[in-house]
Order: C-alpha cells, then structure tokens, then sequence
C-alpha cells in the first residue's frame, strides 16, 4: 500500500513538475483588437513574467507601477518581458487601455481576457497574481497577492535564471 | 510545433468558508483540474457546498461536478464538448462566464467548433447547448453562431442566437464594427431581440502618457429571462468601501447613457477624471414623455509618490441615484472623500492606512471609514477596518484578520461585522457577503 502512495505521488509529482502549459492554446485579445494565444510569448530567448489584473483592482496597479518605475533599469541588467493580461469584462475594456497607456506603462506588453477563458486554464483564483516562465515557458514561480517589495522578490528569480 | 508532446496537470482548490454568530456555518469549495496532451485536453471543475455563503442562490447545496469537457485544440480548427463558456461580441446578445466572487455560472453543457483562416482574417464559432442549473443543467438551451472579418486594423463580426425552453423560440442577432489605428480605437455595436435593442458606441484616444474614452450606451428592454446575457452597468466600478455603498446597476427596460474617463501621469504625478451620466428612456418609465436622469457621478483622483517610500492618493466621488430609475422626483446624492497613503518602512514591511468620508442627506446620511494594513513579503499581512454610520443607525461594520501568502497558496482568516461589498486584504481585492462572524479562505493553484 505504502509503495502505491509513493508512487502516485511520484507520478502527480512528474506530471506536474512539467508545468501546466494548457493555457498555451486558449485564445486571447491583442491592444489591437486581434486574436492570439500565449503560444506566441515562448520565443526560446527571453523570460517572460505574465500579470494578471484588472482596472479596480488597487494592489495590481500598485505592482504594475512598481515595476513599471524600474523596468528599464532592470531591462539593462537581465532583459525580460513583462505580460500584463486585462481580466477586465468587454465593458473595461476601452477603460483598461487608456489606464494602461495613462499611467505610463511603456515596455509592457498588454493582452486582454474578456471572458476569463486564461484565467480558468491558469487557475488564477484572485488578483493580482503573477507567474514567470523561463525562456522555454516553463514555469519556475507564481505569487498572489502584492506587497511593495514582492517585484524584488521577482526580479532575482528572474536573475537566477 | 516541433516539440515533445508531454503530459500535463494543472488545478486549482478554492474553499471559503463562514462560522456566522447566530450560529450556522456556511462553505463554497471548488476543485478544477485540467489535463493536457499535445492537442487533446480535459477537465473537471467539482463543486461541493454544505452551506452555501450568503447571498449565494441556495439552490447551490450539495455536491456536484457542473464542469467537464473534453477539446481538440488544431491549428485553424477546435472543437469542444461538455460543459464550456463563451462570449459573442461584447456579450448583450449572449455571454456564459463563472465569478465565483459573484456566485455566478451561467456555463453551457453541450458543444461548440470553430475554425479560422491562417492569419485570423476569418474565423467562424459556432455551439449549443443547455445552461446549468446546479448540480445538473436546466430545461432552457441555447444554439448560435458568430462569423467575424479582419483586416488591418478593421474588425467586422456579426452573430445569431437562439434561445430555446420558454414557448417559441427567441431570434436575437448583434453585428460589431471595431476599428483601431495609431493611438485612436473606435467600437459600434447593434444587438436585436424580439421586441428590444441596443446600440453601443466606444471610442477612445491616447497620446504619450495622455489618455480618453468614451462609452456611449442605449437599452431598450433588454432583459434576458434566460439569463445569458451580460448587461454591466456603464459607470465606474468603485472600489473604496463608502464610494460603493450604493452602485448602479442596468435598468435593462430602458437607458441611455455615457461614461468617460480622462487619465494623465506627469512626473510622480497621475490623474484620473471619470465622470457617468445615465437617463431612463421614456416608454420604460409609467408616468413620463421625456428621458428622466436614473443615475449620474463624476469621480475624480489624484495620486502623488513623494520619493521611493510614500505614495498618497485623493479620491472624491460625487454620485446622484435615482432609485426609481427616474419614475419619481426624488434621488439620493452623496459626496465621497478618500485619503488614502502607502508607506514602505525600510526591510519588508509596508503600511497602508485609508480615510473615508460619505456625506449625504438622504438614506442612512453620514458615514465614515477607516482601515490600516501592515504587510510583510515574508507573505503575512494582518488587517483593520471600521464602516461606521453615524448619520442614522449608529452601526459599526468592522473587521480585523490575518493572512498569509506563499507562491500559489493564500490562506485568509478575519473575524468582523461585514457589510456586503468589495474588500482588499493582504494584496487581493474579492467580493465579500454581509456577515457577522469568522471566514476562512483557502486557494491553491499549480
């Protein structure tokens, strides 16, 4: 019996070590209005850390502005993509890519998720939430929830890549 | 794609839990997991609720397994069957989506394929199906169809939907025009219905760090007894406790109205203006020829970070509502004011505090709010917050918890007196039902 447990524990754990890359065929908007799905983010050269957020929520913005503040600097020193997914619903929509563009987020790269079909397959259960892939877009950490300080947390896991 | 084919398991458990002082105990869990290999993929969501929350139907009760599929995922073609979720257009004319937060889960069990051109120049959606009805599905299903054009920075779509279960069927169709170039974006979209319409118009403006919008909207008995459409009010979803004590919701017999928003950031310093104006139409009020105002608000927010450590923010909302959605003479108005500062302490700690202030001389008149929030990024977070009417009822909604955070796992503990409406805690902002009690929630992902 014991060896069973071991073993199914062993196999859960192979499987998931792999890391869930469902979510690499669901469907999502461009800022342009078009269509693509994350497939596209794994470019085999560059990291990628992709944010979940939308409009009202306070924590998220106050992420996206931390790293916003430092993201050239931090470009210079370890180059990554920073992958801001809008959760917002059709109605936020226009509101999320005016915000996104007023408070200065240059260097993000902005898709949206208007019927949370990302947000499902990549089991994010609330927001902010944020995980980094390496070049090869297998996940390497995820965190939920934000304190000023956690984009620091984030940047040495990107450069311990 | 060139690459391996491996097999792959992702989930999620999610449980919040409620020990109410009168005393009954209420819990929503939710168990998601998704299989992947190469282009074939399955899932499961299993749902169980001893008690649900409150304010969540109760018809929820029990245990069941509401979400399984099975998809086929190929380059320019996929299909799906089981129990999915999907949106035509900006979702009047049909919209199936799940907000826990909400309680609601509106999925289809049924089917649903879909092809595009290379480059998506064409793509075409089609599906069917029956709407849930917790642990099973309901009498009432839906079949539709959604063909859509692109080219350049032109997007053209048009859809077709039947909703079948109440007598004959109903006939409702939507077309969509998008158009986006340079820094300009525009948006017009028609939805009919037996006996009802409406016409949404979208346009937007961004230059350097500048930024407008403007959502233009008229409804006109757009109520969907299925429910299976998405109706959104059209004003600013507030997310300060006081400036969302009485939000607008969509009178679907009749409105028009507008939404706009201004934002603008200058060195350390950024703004936003929001302002929202709506009307109830004419032939959906009993006693009036002329549009009456149902609901009007004009918000506006400043924000200033005062070197590395501090970052303060001055909101005020001034609100006007109509309960009546304009029938009657009388509205109710109120003035929101909000300090609200963050302050990073040298190491790992921060310190959030907010103020708030709501003046009116209607309803339950005066209140005034406050709440710190001391986190660490160790993950731990503890939390106060008091809601007090001294206006009117003299009531105090207050809360005070713990909560702590490590990669994909939340844990959140809080005891208080609460009043329904949105809360952030420990980093993340969830919608919360009135209680007086203990909660406890869990989530995990991986």
């Amino acid at each position: 019996m014991k060896k069973i447990i071991v073993l199914a524990a062993a196999l859960l754990l192979g499987i998931t070590s792999l890391s869930a890359q469902d979510y690499l065929k669901v469907e999502i908007q461009t800022m342009d209005g078009g269509k693509t799905t994350p497939a596209e983010w794994v470019d085999h050269k560059t990291p990628y850390v992709v944010s979940f957020w939308f409009v009202t929520c306070k924590y998220c913005i106050e992420e996206m502005d931390a790293v916003s503040e430092v993201f050239e600097d931090w470009q210079a020193e370890r180059p990554f993509r920073f992958i801001a997914v809008c959760t917002d619903d059709t109605r936020s929509l226009s509101k999320a890519k005016a915000l996104a563009r007023g408070r200065g987020w240059d260097g993000f790269e902005f898709y949206f998720d208007v019927n949370k079909e990302l947000t499902r397959a990549m089991k994010v259960t609330s927001c902010p939430c944020v995980f980094l892939y390496d070049k090869n877009g297998r996940l390497v950490y995820s965190h939920l929830g934000y304190t000023p300080g956690d984009e620091e947390v984030l940047f040495e896991k990107i450069k311990a890549l | 794609m060139g690459e391996a084919q491996v097999h792959t398991l992702s989930g999620s458990i999610e449980s919040n839990s409620l020990l109410d002082l009168s005393p009954a105990f209420y819990s929503n869990n939710y168990l998601k997991l998704d299989y992947s290999y190469g282009r074939f993929s399955a899932g499961i969501q299993a749902e169980y609720y001893p008690n649900p929350l409150p304010g969540y139907d109760a018809g929820l009760k029990g245990i069941g397994l509401p979400g399984k599929y099975i998809a086929w995922t190929e380059t320019y073609w996929n299909i799906t069957a089981g129990d999915f979720y999907d949106q035509f257009g900006t979702g009047i004319i049909f919209r199936s989506w799940e907000d826990r937060n909400l309680g609601w889960n509106n999925s289809l069990g049924g089917g649903r394929v879909g092809f595009s051109t290379p480059g998506d120049v064409f793509s075409f959606k089609a599906l069917g199906g029956f709407k849930r009805q917790f642990p099973w599905y309901s009498s009432r299903s839906l079949a539709g169809a959604e063909a859509a054009l692109r080219f350049g920075g032109v997007s053209i779509e048009g859809s077709a939907v039947a909703r079948m279960g109440d007598g004959s069927p109903s006939l409702w169709w939507s077309a969509l025009a998008s158009w986006n170039t340079g820094g300009f974006s525009a948006r017009a979209e028609w939805v009919g219905k037996p006996g009802g319409n409406a016409q949404t118009l979208e346009l937007g403006y961004g230059a350097g760090k500048f930024s407008a919008t403007v959502t233009a909207r008229r409804l006109q008995n757009m109520l969907d007894t299925f429910g299976m459409n998405y109706l959104p009010s059209l004003c600013m979803e507030q997310a300060y406790m006081l400036a969302s004590l009485n939000p607008y919701t969509t009178f679907s017999d009749g409105e028009f109205g507008w939404s706009g928003d201004v934002y603008y950031s200058v060195k350390g310093w950024k703004f936003h203006v929001n302002g929202c104006w709506i009307w109830a139409l004419p032939n959906a009020l009993r006693n009036w020829d002329v549009m009456r105002m149902a609901y009007r608000d004009i918000n506006i927010q400043v924000e200033k970070r005062w070197g590395r450590r501090l970052k303060t923010v001055a909101f005020v909302s001034i609100q006007e509502n109509s309960p009546s959605h304009g029938d009657r003479k009388a509205t109710n108005a109120q003035n929101v004011f909000v300090l609200d500062g963050l302050y990073r302490f040298p190491g790992k700690l921060s310190l959030r505090l907010q103020a708030q202030y709501l003046y009116s001389q209607e309803l339950t008149r005066d209140w005034m709010a406050a709440s710190a929030d001391l986190s660490s990024v160790d993950g731990w977070s503890v939390h106060v917050q008091d809601m007090y009417n001294h206006g009117d009822t003299g009531e105090h909604y207050y809360e005070a918890g713990v909560s702590y955070t490590t990669g994909g796992f939340k844990a959140d503990l809080a005891y208080g007196h609460q009043r329904s409406g949105m809360i952030c805690s420990g980093g993340v902002c969830r919608w919360q039902p009135e209680y007086r009690g203990g909660i406890l929630r869990l989530s995990y992902h991986f």
